[in-house]
């Protein structure tokens, strides 16, 4: 006993300086992400601001959700966010793994770097940039898009001003300015990958697509897992940036996502009571699906992250 | 990032505790100045009397880019220029801006402001602000100081089209907000067409709305430009943020052409109803619909603002837009930069019985100066305003210094306490008339002296008188803005905005979700991603969601003031 309480000490003494240096972690994360947690009771009165957040408000029990409810396009933004969602993490896994792959097989380091420099170089424009870009580039009009679409006899599109075009326009656009960055992170995990094991495969008589598959890809599966389960956790973040930046009143029945659909009501018509229901169901519906994801990766990959 | 929006009102929390604390400390402070400085200011009340010992007020205010282009044009700015230094010199008040802030995200600061409790001694709210400021206690009565303090001059500048502006600051029998007027008649759409156009393809200026279709029809497809290109939209218009506001491009005239009247209420039989409801709306609607099909307006209109939606104009591609009177200077003005055969007019908008159509004008007094609870000299910004009215208008004033110099036309706007004449711009028209017709200028006094300066440079032909062009068809002999607003107010084409109190609790709540209802489901109509059907379904939703409510109240409003 005595023994190992001193053992426990002396382990304690020994690794102290790490836990410390986990405090400022747990401090920001407490600060930033349970304290704000109190402002949740705003989801359930009628707020008015200025009599403060701890100031003597008027409950309201669950007026703002049924508000909401029956609010035209509160359930429209919803649907819209899972859908578009939904396709940014499908398309922001296969794509990536897809080109990786493709790359890892050029044999040319000059042609791979160039080819890598230059899918990653959008990922660092901001949306507020290259949603500039992207209008631009769109327009019917005057657009490069569209008059290469008339070059070859095709009528050009609206973009981005078409409920039927823009939620595809808002997820290719988004795979367009990231999959250069997730390429990156699955080239690095190819490099993990043993070679003795595409030597011995080379002495069996495989070809480069059996290689792929039967000792690249399966090499690679915990990092895709990795990233899906990361990604699914913001299954219900579209990207705020991306489509406050590209919306407009036309297109808010196919584009409108939860996220601005807050900032709307919240900030612009000044309605905390509500827009914080909606950010407390949105919360909510999100930590159901991370934990979803976890188990699933759990189960069936065996993955896990403690 | 699944917590974001908790950590945006988590961070609010940590700002008010912040801030409040911060308050209690200052307030203390400012206390103990202020108890110093009243003792020296008492005294009968003095409409200009001078601080002896000069104060400080936080203001919160708006901005826009012509005054950002006054700094490097001439030198004067947000924090040193002619009003802060009139307001110094004259009244012993140094204003310090807590912050400035740039258009639209003005209302969403001041939204943000109230949450934080934070607020400036002195800022410009909307109604709706206003009522939940004086509901919770944040903002003073200023019925005495208004009483005791307001110019005589100032008393009756604003009440100058009626008691209307004062109505929605009138908050349980308290006035809890400086209107900052404005003339009301002054924001009533008009026609604007390039005569130009309708000379080269033999047409009229439309007095009907089937006229109107003939003419939008030959500016498509008769290449009014002379290019031999396919590049003209017959009318402009613009969606966003909606398809009633803002200037070139506003379809807001449109509907009134044909007797529908979207964002206000009137009266019918007796009760007030909101306009976007009714029936005429979907007349309108119906046509909008065709005209985008048929290709007349631009089909890249509903993600446009009006600034985009106005570059057509600018370089000769757009020739007609519905749009207010002071469109002139914009637009057509830059359009005439780029090629003097430009010639802009400004018609009354057209009717579907033959006769003239009735435009909608709301009140524009839309912005009231609130004064923080426990600021300690609430009579300062009356003096301001005092100051302000007799400088531009008054007497002893001097517009063509302090209003609009020749070189800066919106240099009153430096000025945080800026109350507009609401009748001055119809009473500028007449003098300039006059003196047109008796060829002399002896009686023109202040603005109209003014303005008749900047039409004779531009009558003269000069290099330098070019940029006057756009006064010219503001000011100028018809058809010009304010010979067709005065023709159609004369003639009682013009309706105004029925509810004028201030917003009532479901309207503070749930109108402007009505309102983004509104102009989701009519852009949707006309771009025809919507049946024309839709537009009862809305009416429908519309009650349904609150609208029933609102149409309650605001017709409980009426009662009581008539």
């Amino acid at each position: 006993m005595v023994k190992n309480k001193k053992s426990g000490i002396l382990k304690l003494k020994k690794e102290l300086p790490f836990h410390l240096m986990l405090l400022p972690g747990i401090l920001i994360t407490f600060i930033f992400s349970y304290i704000p947690m109190l402002g949740m009771k705003i989801a359930f009165q009628k707020f008015i601001p200025a009599k403060g957040l701890f100031g003597d408000q008027i409950w309201n029990g669950l007026d703002n959700f049924t508000y909401l409810i029956n609010m035209p396009g509160a359930m429209t933004a919803l649907k819209n966010t899972i859908i578009i969602a939904f396709w940014k993490i499908i398309l922001g896994i296969i794509i990536p793994v897809i080109v990786a792959l493709m790359l890892n097989e050029v044999r040319s380091s000059k042609l791979r770097r160039s080819v890598q420099t230059a899918i990653y170089l959008p990922y660092f424009l901001s949306w507020v940039i290259f949603a500039g870009i992207l209008i631009d580039i769109l327009s019917p009009s005057g657009g490069v898009v569209a008059q290469m679409l008339r070059v070859i006899g095709v009528d050009p599109p609206f973009f981005l001003g078409s409920n039927k075009l823009f939620q595809p326009t808002l997820i290719w656009t988004d795979i367009w300015k990231s999959f250069g960055f997730g390429t990156i992170v699955y080239l690095a995990a190819i490099t993990g990958v043993d070679t003795s094991l595409y030597e011995a495969a080379t002495m069996d008589g495989a070809g480069r697509l059996q290689k792929m598959w039967h000792i690249t890809l399966p090499g690679i599966r915990m990092v895709v897992v990795l990233m899906s389960v990361l990604a699914l956790g913001n299954v219900l973040n579209a990207g705020f940036d991306q489509v406050q930046n590209l919306i407009s009143p036309q297109v808010y029945s196919s584009g409108d996502i939860l996220d601005t659909f807050i900032y709307r009501i919240g900030l612009i018509d000044a309605q905390f009571g509500p827009a914080t229901a909606l950010g407390v169901f949105k919360s909510a519906v999100s930590c159901l699906f991370i934990s979803v994801s976890y188990y699933v990766a759990y189960k069936f990959f065996d993955y896990r992250i403690f | 990032m699944r917590k974001k929006r908790m950590m945006c009102f988590g961070l609010a929390v940590v700002m008010t505790v912040g801030s409040l604390a911060a308050c209690g400390k200052s307030d203390d402070n400012e206390k103990q100045e202020d108890k110093t400085k009243s003792a020296e200011s008492t005294g009968p009340a003095d409409p200009f009397g001078k601080y002896a010992d000069p104060i400080d007020i936080h203001f919160a205010r708006s901005t826009e880019d012509v005054l950002e282009g006054y700094e490097s044009a001439i030198g004067q700015s947000m924090d040193d220029n002619l009003w802060l230094d009139t307001f110094k010199e004259e009244l012993g008040i140094k204003v310090v801006y807590d912050w400035v802030v740039k258009g639209d995200a003005y209302k969403q600061k001041v939204n943000v402001t109230i949450a934080s409790g934070d607020l400036p001694d002195v800022m410009a709210v909307d109604a709706t602000q206003m009522t939940q400021l004086a509901e919770s206690g944040l903002i003073q009565d200023l019925s005495d100081v208004y009483e005791s303090y307001a110019a005589d001059f100032t008393k009756e500048s604003m009440k100058q089209e009626g008691e209307e502006p004062f109505m929605a600051a009138q908050i349980d029998g308290g006035l809890y907000g400086i209107p900052v007027t404005f003339g009301s008649y002054d924001s009533g759409d008009l026609l604007w067409i390039r005569d130009d156009w309708l000379d080269k393809l033999n047409l009229e200026a439309p007095k009907t709305t089937d006229e109107l279709m003939n003419v939008i029809d030959k500016f498509t497809k008769e290449d009014p430009d002379g290019n031999g290109k396919d590049d003209t939209y017959g009318l402009a218009a613009h969606g966003t943020p909606s398809i009633f506001e803002g200037g070139y491009g506003c379809l807001k005239g449109f509907f009134n052409s044909y007797g529908a009247y979207p964002s206000i209420w009137i009266e019918k039989d007796g009760k007030l109803e909101y306009g976007a409801v009714q029936d005429e709306c979907k007349d309108a609607l119906e046509v909008l619909q065709k005209l985008y099909v048929d290709k007349k307006i631009n089909p890249e209109f509903g993600v446009m603002d009006d600034n985009k939606a106005g570059e057509p104009a600018v370089v000769g591609q757009s020739g007609m837009s519905y749009g207010p009177q002071w469109l002139g200077l914009v637009q057509p003005q830059e359009n005439y930069n780029n090629d003097e055969n430009a010639k802009w007019s400004a018609y009354p908008i057209p009717g579907t019985d033959g006769d003239m159509g009735t435009a909608e004008v709301n009140l524009a007094t839309n912005q009231w100066l609130v004064v923080r609870k426990d600021f300690k000299h609430p009579e300062a910004v009356i003096k301001m305003a005092n100051v302000f009215m007799e400088k531009c208008w008054g007497k002893t004033g001097d517009n063509a210094k302090y209003y609009a110099p020749e070189d800066a036309g919106s240099l009153w706007k430096f000025s945080p306490v800026m109350p507009n004449l609401p009748l001055k711009n119809f009473d500028a028209y007449d003098q300039i008339q006059e003196a047109m017709k008796n060829k002399t200028t002896d009686q023109l006094t202040g603005e109209a002296k003014t303005i008749y300066s900047k039409l004779d440079k531009y009558y003269s032909g000069s290099e330098d008188g070019k940029q006057f062009y756009g006064w010219e068809r503001i000011y100028g002999p018809a058809p010009t803005s304010y010979a067709s607003i005065k023709e159609m107010k004369d003639s009682g084409h013009i309706i105004m905005n029925k509810f004028v109190g201030a917003p009532t609790p479901t309207m503070t709540e749930k109108m402007s979700t009505l309102e983004k209802m509104r102009n989701e489901t009519f852009n949707k109509i006309i771009i025809g991603e919507a049946d024309i059907n839709e537009f009862d379904k809305f009416v429908k939703e519309f009650n349904k969601l609150g609208g029933e409510d609102i149409t309650k109240e605001v017709n409980e409003w009426y009662t009581s003031v008539q």
